[in-house]
Order: C-alpha cells, then sequence, then structure tokens
C-alpha cells in the first residue's frame, strides 16, 4: 500500500505512537485502544438476560455493578466456540458505557504508529466492516484494529444502556 | 338444212355448256367471229366457199395471233375467273388480292414488284413482320431513353444533390460495414472498444499465463501479472463478501485476497466445492494489492491476438477480455477486474 492510503488512526500529525491490547477471534488478532479497556476478567458465569438483543450474551456482577457482555463471534459474523481458560471477557468503555467483550483469548499490548497503520479493504458491504479502524502488519502477522465506538450502532447503545 | 334456226341454236348453246374445257377457245371463236362479222360483214353475207375459206383464215389469225397481241389481260382474266371458281373458300382473299391488283394496275401500272411484295407482305407473313416492329420499337424507345438520359444530364444543374444522396449511400455502407465488423469481432478479428486500452497494450504476439480454479482454466496477459505468491496465512477480515479470502501479509504489505472461485461463479461455488479447492498460489494483478487464488499454475504460452475471441461489449463482465480459442478459457480484464474489486462488486453484481 502506498503512504496516501495508510490512515492515521487515533494518531496526530506527529505519528504518534498508541498502545494497543491485542486479543485473539478464531485464529485472528484483533486490536483495540488500551485507552478504552478497563480490565481484563477470566470466564465467569454470564447470566443470559430474557428478551435481549441475539448479540448479547448476559451479564455479570462486576464488584456490584452489573456489566452487559457481548458476543464478539456473533458480533463478528463468526462462528460460535467452545469456552476454555483462554477465554476472557475484556471490559471496555465505550459511547460513555461500559461493557464487557467474550473474547478467546488476551494476548499482549503493541505499540503502534500511526504511520505503520493501513486501511482495511474498503469492500465490505455489511455492518460489521464498519468495526474496523485499519489493518498493521506486525511480525509478519495481521493485526486487525477494531473501532469499539462503532462496535454497535446508537440504537443499540441506547437498546444496551436499558438493559 | 332439215333443222330450224332455233333448233340449231339451242344445240349450239348446249353445246356450249356440255364441252367445259373447250370454253375458252369457243368464246374466243364466237368472239373473234362476231368481230369478223362486224369488220368484214361483206364476206359473211356473202355466204360463199372463197368467203368462207377467208373467214376461216380470219379466225385462225385471230386465234393464233390474240394471245400474243393481248397476252397479259386475255390471260389474267380467265385465271382469275378459273380461282374464282376453284378456290371458293379463298374468294375474299382473292378479291381482295385482285382488286388491290387492279387497282395498282389501275393507279401505277410500274410499280415495281418489289413495293407490290412489301405491301402484301403483312398479310401473308404477319409473324415476323411484327417482331421486327417490335424490335424495332424498343430499339427505338431504347435510343429514345438513352437519348432522354443523355440530354437530361447536362440539363440537370443542381448536381450538389445527386452528390448527396450518392454519399448517404456510402454512409448506409459504412454502418453496414461497421454493423459486419462489430459481428466480425465478437469471432474474433478486429479489438472492440472495451478491450481496446487492453489491445492497446499488448502487442500483436503477447504472453499469457493459465491458472485452474475448481476445474475452471482462466488466462492472464503477462504485461497485467503483478506477480506470484505461495499462499500462507490469509487473515479474514469480518464484515467482507464471501468472495473476500482475507488479507496476507507480502514484503510488509497487505494483499487482498480474492476466493477466485466464489468471485467468477458464486452460483457454482457452494460449500461442498469450496472445502474441496485447495488454493495454492496467489496471482497479483498488477501493481494493485489485489490477488487471485488459484489451484495450480498450468503454463505461460505466445499468442496472437486473432487467437483471441475479443468481446466487443463490456456488458455484465467487463473483466472478462474474451476467449481464448484454442484452450477455450475466459481471458481477463486485469484494469476492468481491479477496478470491480476496488468497488467492492462481485462478477455478477450490476455494473454502473
Amino acid at each position: 500500500m502506498t503512504d496516501a492510503n495508510k490512515v492515521a488512526v487515533a494518531v496526530n500529525k506527529d505519528d504518534e505512537v498508541l498502545q494497543w491490547v491485542t486479543f485473539r477471534l478464531d485464529n485472528e488478532t484483533y486490536g483495540i485502544n488500551v485507552m478504552q479497556v478497563q480490565e481484563v476478567l477470566r470466564y465467569t458465569e454470564i447470566a443470559p438476560v430474557p428478551g435481549a438483543p441475539h448479540y448479547v450474551l448476559g451479564i455479570i456482577n462486576l464488584r456490584g455493578n452489573v456489566v452487559t457482555v457481548i458476543d464478539t463471534r456473533t458480533r463478528f459474523g463468526l462462528a460460535s466456540a467452545e469456552i476454555d481458560d483462554s477465554t476472557r471477557i475484556v471490559i471496555i468503555e465505550a459511547e460513555k458505557q461500559v461493557i464487557g467483550i467474550l473474547v478467546d483469548s488476551v494476548a499482549e499490548v503493541v505499540y503502534l504508529r500511526g504511520s505503520e497503520i493501513d486501511n482495511a479493504p474498503n469492500v465490505g458491504t455489511e455492518e460489521s466492516a464498519k468495526f474496523i479502524q485499519g489493518v498493521s502488519n506486525r511480525d509478519n502477522e495481521l493485526l486487525i484494529l477494531v473501532d469499539l465506538d462503532k462496535l454497535l450502532s446508537d440504537e443499540e447503545w441506547m437498546e444496551l444502556s436499558q438493559i | 338444212m332439215t333443222t330450224s334456226v332455233d333448233e340449231t341454236v339451242f344445240d349450239y348453246f348446249s353445246l356450249l355448256l356440255t364441252e367445259v374445257e373447250d370454253e375458252p377457245n369457243i368464246q374466243v371463236e364466237a368472239i373473234t367471229a362476231d368481230i369478223a362479222e362486224q369488220v368484214f360483214p361483206e364476206l359473211i353475207s356473202d355466204g360463199s366457199s372463197s368467203n368462207a375459206l377467208k373467214l376461216k383464215g380470219l379466225k385462225s389469225e385471230l386465234v393464233n395471233n390474240e394471245p400474243v397481241i393481248e397476252k397479259p389481260e386475255t390471260i389474267e382474266t380467265p385465271r382469275l375467273q378459273t380461282q374464282l371458281k376453284t378456290q371458293s373458300h379463298n374468294k375474299t382473299q382473292t378479291e381482295t388480292q385482285a382488286l388491290t391488283k387492279s387497282k395498282i394496275r389501275e393507279t401505277d401500272p410500274h410499280l415495281d414488284k418489289l413495293a407490290l411484295e412489301q405491301l402484301l407482305a403483312p398479310v401473308f407473313k404477319p409473324e415476323p413482320q411484327i417482331e421486327t416492329e417490335s424490335i424495332v420499337k424498343l430499339q427505338n424507345q431504347t435510343l429514345a431513353k438513352s437519348k432522354i438520359k443523355t440530354t437530361s444530364v447536362p440539363d440537370k444543374v443542381a448536381v450538389k444533390p445527386k452528390v448527396d444522396v450518392h454519399v448517404e449511400n456510402k454512409i448506409d455502407i459504412k454502418q453496414n460495414q461497421e454493423q459486419e465488423l462489430e459481428l466480425k469481432t465478437q469471432l474474433g478479428e478486429i479489438p472492440p472498444k472495451v478491450t481496446k486500452d487492453l489491445l492497446e497494450t499488448l502487442d500483436d504476439e503477447f504472453q499469457v499465463l493459465f491458472f485452474k480454479v475448481a476445474g475452471l482454466t482462466l488466462a492472464v496477459p503477462l504485461v497485467s501479472l503483478g506477480g506470484i505468491v505461495k499462499i500462507e496465512r490469509i487473515n479474514h477480515i469480518m464484515g467482507r463478501p464471501a468472495w473476500y479470502k482475507g488479507v496476507q501479509t507480502y514484503r510488509d504489505t497487505q494483499l487482498n485476497i480474492v476466493d477466485t472461485g466464489a468471485w467468477v461463479m458464486p452460483e457454482k461455488y457452494d460449500k461442498a466445492l469450496a472445502e474441496s479447492v485447495n488454493y495454492q498460489y496467489v496471482v497479483l494483478l498488477e501493481d494493485s494489492n489485489w490477488g487471485l487464488t488459484c489451484e495450480s499454475l498450468v503454463n505461460a504460452v505466445r499468442i496472437t491476438k486473432s487467437e483471441v475471441n475479443w468481446r466487443s461489449k463490456a456488458g455484465k463482465r467487463p473483466w472478462l477480455a474474451g476467449v481464448v480459442k484454442e484452450q477455450m478459457c475466459g481471458i481477463l480484464h486485469v484494469q476492468a477486474l481491479i477496478e470491480l474489486l476496488n468497488s467492492g462488486l462481485g462478477s455478477q453484481d450490476p455494473v454502473g
């Protein structure tokens, strides 16, 4: 890709270095902005909520606060997988709400320059295509950067707040 | 003399009626005898033997001299009489002939025989005459027409309209020729509009790479080939079409990998076929970051433009430049294909 195609994702004009928390999902590595991540939890029992949207797994009690957990695989259009020891619940803050996302595993925190981030191929027609901020090649492995604010639509964020 | 005068007269006339063959001579004799009696009354009234002998001599002279002296008229008349008697069915014709002859004689006795034949010819030989007349008429008509034509051309001052009409005809001919050319191009003769850019870049002889995807052979011109990369690790990216296989890192760049089978023939590319396909290589399209997956690389051969049936119109498949005749496989229009992929369009998505 050319430099013109490169996108400065959450990067200022000085090509600032940002930290990204990476996690695995269906053999792919995704990255989320470290500033939005509050904590990472081991898998705990998730209480289902009757009448909740299909992408909602349920709720957990996080130190006295009810946190809604999102089925990330479903949201990303991936097949469901068995829960194992690597499964984690990542607590994030987006759109002024605190939610949890279920992932296969959490890998590490990486540092990326804005110039190292490329545009994702703009061929997506599905809603999930909007989640991707960009891609970056790191150690011959592709890191897909996710925009958590776009994980859900405004209506969905509203709906989620009323659960 | 025992018989009376009346009986003698009766016998004479009965003889006349019975002797038909000698009738002319008898008539002549009677006529000549009458004339002789009128001319020489003293000899007849005399009744002597010497006078009788003289009368016989005169009669014989008259009989002998008669045909010689008045042959034309005296012979014609009995001939006409016999014709009237024997040829009753041709009476009118003979009468007309006789009348015309007599009239001709009356008007011009020295009329030429040829002139007469010419006059009578239409009556006896009508068909040839009519033919010649018709031929002559036609010849005259054609001559007249040709004369009219030749005379009308210089009369027409406005030559330009004629020229315009001719030009229009030429235009029509050109249009027909263009239609024919279009038909010919579909048969693989002259490059059409859509593939114009591609064909301008191609030499008359160019190389193509053949590769296989799920039993389908495709060709790509080597000038449009960006490279061949072995498939290693393709990262799936969510929210992309089914034909978008993912991204592969190659020399610090990300290649967008197309599931060629799913893109080219989505209607046939079911789950079973997708599972059976074993992609090995990525055929890179020019200098773009798009690559087509393929199971195997067949070979690269040199072909000429005439060996390809170039498509004349983009239609629903602008990515298909034509068909290679010998291998019977599609040849890709890489530029059009890249444009479609950049737009996120599949092979069967509506264009434009």
